[in-house]
């Protein structure tokens, strides 16, 4: 038994003799004693269940060149694995609000999924609702989704029947600028299969005022915080919020906020915010230019690990550091937009040229257009720990980079400068030990 | 050295749970892959 190619140690600060083994392959972490990390580094002796433990962990491997080949088949096994069928299905490109930095930019207008569309998304779904398949989630996005809330309703009522029939779950969420996000809303989705709800708040009061403004300019924030207390009994209720390099550290307020009105953690399933990106295709709005446009931006190091902090010191939910799939990755996972074009990922509707088929010829090959396994190119992806957490990372960020996928998204920096205190956060707000 | 003094914290998850998890891009802006 060898220690994996995929595992990172970091020194345990409150005593030298232990390290804090996190695999980048499993996501899993432990604390282990100095002298079994010097055994297995000098390939001593170590006690069997010790080994079977170190083992499922994957912190070792009985054969370093197999999990090497694992981990480059990783995506081609979870696609062989996945009995779900996951479509981001774009009902409008219409919206209420003018956000400053939306990356969907000149693109929206009043344009809306049409009877015919729906009626042949149906049969699409159905088409590809094979045998192995378990359960079908539709993520609704727009424009805004709330303003297709008929549209919503009449896609899952053509679908629910025939999949039933198939012993087929359906699933419904929303990504939702939550100004439409009443009880009534949320009580006419859920017979439907509506199981969360994902709404943005960008801070406080009035910074998201300033970012989010209704497209008349009026303030947004009270609206959607009232929503979110009227709904967040019956779904469960997700915070997303996108930060700039100039407001990050205003966003623990809106947490305050949040508490002082009674939206505790028992009541939100998750917290979790993320930089907004800059854009620069043909669809965005030049007049922003306070995003993003490289995960190697150092201040984002800082502040991920800074609102990270704050969201768990104040025991909100947030997701833990773990592989993750991409659509683009992943076979069963399509994004359907409303004139029912098929795309490999949200950020790209629109670029016809990432267009891959529409729902009446079906999915084209898309390998090339997508430059799948781009990452296999790059020497220092093939060697590198974090592979299993990135796969060359995120295809819109590079495309709005270089104006095309073809180069990696590199994330090595990024992880190197945060892994290890977010790992440190989970131990300390998580697993209640201090570090 | 036995097992117990091994203090796990989490455990992870195997392939067939990760497949089971919703792709990173369920948020508009294309959020950092691995806390999506």
């Amino acid at each position: 038994m060898a220690l994996s190619h995929y595992l990172k140690l970091f020194a345990w600060p409150e005593n030298p003799q232990q390290w804090l083994a996190y695999s980048t392959r499993r996501g899993a972490y432990a604390l282990l004693p100095g002298e079994l990390v010097a055994a297995l580094q000098q390939g001593r002796a170590v006690p069997p269940d010790t080994m079977a433990l170190l083992e499922k962990l994957a912190f070792v491997t009985a054969d370093s060149n197999q999990e090497r080949e694992d981990v480059f088949s990783f995506n081609q096994r979870l696609n062989n694995l996945s009995t779900i069928l996951s479509l981001a299905v774009i009902v409008n490109m219409d919206c209420n609000f003018q956000c400053r930095y939306c990356y969907e930019g000149t693109q929206k207008d009043k344009l809306y999924m049409t009877d015919k569309t729906a009626e042949q998304v149906v049969a699409f779904i159905r088409e590809r609702t094979g045998p192995r398949i378990k359960k079908v989630i539709l993520d609704f996005y727009g424009g805004e989704p709330l303003l297709s809330g008929k549209r919503i309703i009449s896609l899952a009522a053509a679908l629910q029947p025939c999949l039933q029939e198939q012993g087929v779950a359906l699933e419904l969420t929303l990504v939702t600028n939550g100004s439409q996000l009443t009880a009534r809303a949320v009580n006419e989705l859920l017979p439907w299969g509506l199981t969360s709800c994902k709404v943005t708040l960008d801070g406080p009061a009035h910074n998201h005022n300033t970012f989010r403004p209704f497209k008349n300019g009026a303030p947004s924030y009270e609206l959607i915080v009232r929503n979110i207390k009227e709904c967040c009994e019956l779904t469960r209720i997700g915070i997303g919020g996108n930060f700039t390099r100039d407001n990050y550290h205003l966003f623990p307020q809106l947490m305050d906020d949040l508490q002082e009105q009674g939206l505790t953690p028992a009541k939100l399933a998750m917290v979790k915010f993320d930089p907004v990106q800059q854009t620069s295709d043909i669809f965005a709005d030049l007049r922003f230019c306070g995003g993003c446009a490289s995960i190697e931006e150092p201040w984002l190091a800082e502040a991920s690990l800074l609102l990270r902090e704050e969201i768990l010191k104040r025991g909100y939910h947030t997701p833990k550091i773990s592989p993750t799939t991409c659509m683009v990755d992943m076979d069963n996972s399509l994004t359907i937009h409303y004139d029912g074009t098929l795309y490999k990922c949200v950020g790209m509707i629109g670029h016809r040229e990432y267009a891959c088929g529409d729902i009446w010829s079906g999915m084209k090959e898309y390998r090339q257009q997508y430059h799948l396994d781009h990452w296999r190119k790059e020497e220092k992806c093939r060697e590198c720990v974090y592979l299993p957490l990135c796969f060359g990372g995120c295809r819109f960020m590079a495309f709005q980079r270089d104006g095309h996928m073809g180069k990696v998204d590199c994330r090595k920096d990024f992880l190197d400068a945060t892994l290890e205190a977010m790992l440190l956060q989970d131990v300390r707000y998580r697993h209640g030990q201090a570090s | 050295m036995a097992s117990e003094i091994i203090i796990v914290f989490e455990s992870g998850q195997d392939d067939q749970e990760i497949a089971e998890t919703t792709t990173c891009c369920t948020n508009a802006q294309a959020p950092l892959r691995i806390t999506s």
